[in-house]
């Protein structure tokens, strides 16, 4: 054996040895690359899966996600709630959060996902060609609750760079599937242009394909998307509805109004502009499909580096969550009435008045 | 001269409150909803009919020849919406022709005419205003949102057309004028 070959072999024990300690099926790779987001689900959590478990190509990788899901002694329909889409819409997070530490489902399933893009969540990079709204807003909020200060991450609209694993288009992104002119390249590391997804694209477009999966499995009878827009702006304020289910989005809207006074504007999907979740879950799976928009201060176009993102004063954080949560409730009484055999039943949450006036504080562990 | 002014106020107060009020049920049913510039407003009006059982069809993009004289009464939800005109395939233009057609066939079979502007500020400019004007022309009753008539279009229009109208805080709130119009 001459020095070169043992060497060689010396190098292959290694090799074997270090494959052997990290090989996949030694190791639990969920959640590897992932921040360890301080959730605390109630006890009417009944388990949690992954992301990945949908699509296995995520398994690993910083797209992945913890699903959290909540079933009643009564069989019904399914709820899904997504936040984090864009990451700096954290209004969108804070609620999906705040479900899962607070949820009791009687009849039916809740199936949460607090970060819709893990990736997005830990990347506020100031990328020159992403709008400076996409990004600001402080790295980690803080929230004062009955165990101590708490913090949850801020992250950012689009999918890390280094994580995407195709480098955004040069001429422009367009949907697969779309007649329509190019959006900016970045826009490839957009979720929420990605749906329905694909497997041979970038982590992106990973990330939508898991979410359609499991929208299909579940058999998810209603879905809702939760974002954020600027304050002031068209889309803050709004319930946008795919044209299939835009019958049971007025009749919430009514609702909200009688009951707690709360406006919001109704649009439905374009059909033409692909790639948004209300647009593709509702054409490619069973689900209703839902986005509520609510107003954050730090997406306004020449807003401050230091915005207050949780005690806004015209648009606190409670203020927020709460026309998330209450949009959700009144959308799922309107689709439960029209199905009684799918009716989805919960409790838990604290009332519209309490959580807009007191903030999150008291209804977080 | 002050108590002078406090009297026409007041009389102005009384004028424009006998005004707004539609005293009695006019609308024969069933009626026809459409909507005039497309926007979403038409599913919440599509709701306040079903609440108040007012049996209704819905047809957002009718035109004139459909109009047989089966429903009595014409519900206008107006207010532009260039997404939805987009979403339809129809030009603002196009709209605009449709509309007027809709209102001369209407004005024939003699058929009552509500007008509804719920959307607020956002349904009214320049779009909007090209729909609002003919419409109010032919309406029997109006029913808007006040944040929508902030300039007083509405009320200027209102009383041009001889018509009463009825002033809303919100949506939600125009069901009940809604309602009380039909017979
Ligand atoms: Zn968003």
């Amino acid at each position: 054996m001459s020095t070169r070959s043992s060497f060689t072999a010396l190098a292959a024990v290694l090799l074997l040895f270090s494959l052997g300690i990290q090989s996949p099926a030694a190791q639990d790779l969920h959640g590897r690359y992932l921040i360890n987001h301080d959730y605390r689900p109630s006890e009417g959590l009944s388990r949690t899966g992954w992301l990945s478990d949908y699509y296995p190509g995520l398994l690993g990788t910083p797209g992945d996600s913890k699903v959290y899901y909540f079933e009643g002694d009564k069989p019904g329909g399914t709820l899904f709630v997504g936040g984090g889409t864009h990451a700096n819409e954290i209004a969108g997070i804070m609620a999906a959060v705040l479900l899962i530490e607070n949820l009791k489902v009687e009849t039916g399933r809740v199936i949460v996902v607090p970060n819709m893009n893990n990736s997005a969540i830990g990347n506020q990079e100031r990328e020159p060609e992403l709008p400076a709204y996409t990004t600001r807003g402080p790295s980690w909020i803080s929230i004062t609750t009955s165990s101590g200060v708490r913090y949850f991450k801020y992250g950012s609209r689009a999918t890390n760079k280094a994580h995407q694993g195709i480098a955004d288009p040069s001429g422009g992104y367009v949907h697969p599937d779309s007649s329509e002119a190019p959006l900016a390249g970045w826009e490839f590391r957009n979720l929420n242009r990605a749906y329905p997804g694909r497997t041979d694209s970038g982590l992106t477009q990973k990330i939508a394909y898991a979410v359609m999966q499991l929208l299909i499995k579940e058999k998810v009878d209603v879905a809702f998307d939760y974002h954020e827009a600027d304050a002031g702006g068209r889309l803050a304020n709004m319930m946008v509805a795919n044209p299939k289910n835009i019958e049971t989005a007025a009749g919430a809207l009514f609702d909200l109004e009688l009951d707690y006074g709360l406006s919001l504007k109704l649009e439905p999907s374009n059909m033409e502009f692909r790639g948004l979740s209300h647009r593709e879950w509702g054409a490619g799976t069973e689900a209703e499909a839902f986005l509520t928009e609510t107003p954050n201060p730090a997406m306004v176009a020449d807003a401050p580096p230091d915005a207050d993102v949780v005690n806004d004063p015209e648009n606190p954080l409670g203020s927020r969550v709460a026309k998330h949560l209450y949009a959700t409730a009144a959308v799922v009484r309107i689709f439960s009435d029209g199905h009684p055999d799918k009716a989805i039943q919960f409790s838990g949450l604290p009332g519209y008045q309490d959580l807009a006036g007191n903030g999150l504080g008291p209804y977080l562990k | 001269m002050k108590r002078f002014i406090l009297v026409c106020a007041f009389v102005a107060a009384l004028g424009a409150y006998g005004f707004a009020q539609q005293s009695t049920a006019f609308a024969e049913k069933p009626a026809l909803v459409t909507a005039i510039g497309q926007s979403a407003d038409f599913e919440m009006i599509k709701v306040l009919l079903n609440r108040a059982k007012v049996p209704y069809t819905a047809d957002p993009l009718v035109k004139a020849e459909k109009l047989d004289g089966s429903a009595k009464t014409l519900v206008l939800v107006v207010g532009a919406s260039s997404k939805g005109l987009g979403a339809a395939g129809i030009s603002a233009e196009a709209e605009l022709v449709r509309t007027q057609a809709l209102l001369k066939k209407a004005k024939e079979l003699k058929l009552s005419i509500i007008v509804m502007h719920v959307g607020g500020a956002a349904r009214r400019g320049a779009m909007s205003d090209t729909f609002i004007k003919p419409c109010m022309e032919a309406a029997s009753y109006a029913i808007v949102v006040a944040s929508g008539d902030e300039d007083g279009l509405f009320t200027e229009l209102a009383a041009k057309a001889k018509i009463s109208l009825a002033k809303v805080d919100r949506i939600s709130s125009a069901g009940a004028p809604l309602a009380a119009a039909f017979k």
